[in-house]
């Protein structure tokens, strides 16, 4: 089969691997983000680092490129919560168009709050320091503290937060985070099955994260979500974080004024909004 | 009753225009049908908007009596749109493009991308993700 010069140079204009490698996306000594990788460009950064010895009380490094979506699983909801997930309902347009999370925070930059950071991130950061371990986001570009220098949970936290008060300490080889102290307007995370839905939470939500390094690129991960005012029983997901090497984390902020020029000029021209 | 109707209307629209980051961080797609049948539109890039939540893709297109109406695309964000090999200078402002993609339910100027052929047969795939 013959391919033509011509064709052949388009073929490679369009491999997003080869924009890569020739530098015209990346400045010399700058690293793409975990979600801005190509499956080969994240397969040949992964390679060199395979197999290689670790630590497993170091946790530290870049993890994932969209976090751990929620346990598709849901506990059944107590009465209160019941009447505060059907709160989440979104609207309809005049001309019955299903609003997608019309009543999500999230849509007018609220921030996300946690755990919605853990299940949606665009990855995630450890950096381990003496006193603390620092949790860095992609998405919202912010982070939370979680303290291991011995103190302990407030009992009656002086303001609620959106990422909450957290404290870690390691369990063997098995770094337990535990939280409280959350600001009730976060949802958990939009509801997957029917995005018309989110998860809500009250400001009684605990919080107990299970992180285990079980190679050099592989963290396995636990959330038990604790909310007995919303939810009948504890609410459990598991999952498994790749390791992102050769990425560095981006600025990715929800920016209102663009989100407002999205909602203008994109979204209510295609619902066929007024 | 007037004033009924009013604050309808503007709780009406202001869900709509909330709608921006369920589009921004989930991808979902109110407004278009997968019953709907695509259409290919010849235009000019009008503005490419390499930016979050998602990567805008405005384009002109002439109607029947020559007049040109402003269509929107979307991709997705801008890591996402990366990853799939684009950059910002993957359009420029003028250059002819044939739009293939599925248009809003509504009849307004909106369209869900499939690919966008360039002039010289570079093929840009949409973003429904």
């Amino acid at each position: 089969m013959r391919i033509s010069i011509p064709a052949l140079l388009a073929l490679l204009m369009l491999s997003p691997a080869v924009l890569a490698q020739s530098g015209s996306v990346y400045p010399p000594g700058w690293l793409p983000c975990p979600r801005c990788q190509t499956g080969p460009e994240r397969a040949a950064s992964r390679k060199p680092v395979e197999g290689r010895q670790f630590n497993p009380r170091d946790i530290s490094g870049i993890w994932g490129n969209n976090g751990v979506e929620l346990n598709i699983v849901v506990p059944p909801f107590t009465a209160k919560g019941k009447e505060l997930y059907d709160a989440t309902r979104a609207e309809e347009t005049p001309d019955g168009v299903a609003v997608s999370n019309s009543k999500d925070g999230m849509l007018i930059c609220d921030p996300l709050g946690y755990p919605r950071w853990f299940a949606y991130n665009y990855g995630m950061q450890f950096v381990v320091l003496p006193d603390r371990v620092l949790q860095f986001f992609e998405l919202g570009h912010t982070w939370r503290d979680i303290w291991t220098d011995g103190r302990t949970l407030p009992e009656n936290p002086p303001q609620p937060r959106w990422l909450g008060y957290a404290v870690g300490r390691w369990d063997g080889d098995t770094f337990v985070v535990e939280s409280t102290g959350y600001d009730d307007r976060a949802w958990l995370q939009e509801d997957r099955r029917d995005r018309r839905w989110g998860f809500p939470h009250s400001d009684q939500l605990r919080l107990v994260e299970r992180y285990r390094r079980t190679s050099f690129t592989t963290l396995d991960a636990e959330l038990t979500i604790i909310d007995p005012v919303v939810y009948t029983k504890p609410w459990t997901t598991k999952g498994t974080i790749q390791l992102s090497p050769g990425t560095e984390l981006w600025e990715y902020l929800c920016v209102t004024s663009e989100s407002e020029a999205f909602n203008e000029q994109r979204l209510k021209v295609q619902v066929g909004a007024k | 009753m007037r004033g009924q109707w009013v604050r309808r209307a503007t709780f009406a629209l202001a869900s709509v225009v909330l709608l921006g980051g369920a589009v921004a961080a989930h991808h979902s797609q109110p407004g278009f049908s997968p019953n709907t049948k695509p259409i290919d539109l010849k235009g000019t890039v009008a503005e490419y908007r390499w930016r979050n939540p998602h990567v805008l893709f405005f384009f002109d297109v002439k109607d029947d009596k020559g007049t040109a109406v402003r269509w929107v695309g979307e991709f997705g964000s801008v890591p996402s749109s990366i990853a799939r090999g684009m950059t910002k200078d993957t359009f420029k402002v003028g250059e002819e493009v044939t739009v293939n993609g599925v248009p809003a339910t509504a009849g307004t100027p909106a369209i869900q991308l499939r690919r966008i052929v360039k002039a010289d047969g570079t093929v840009i795939g949409g973003a429904t993700e």
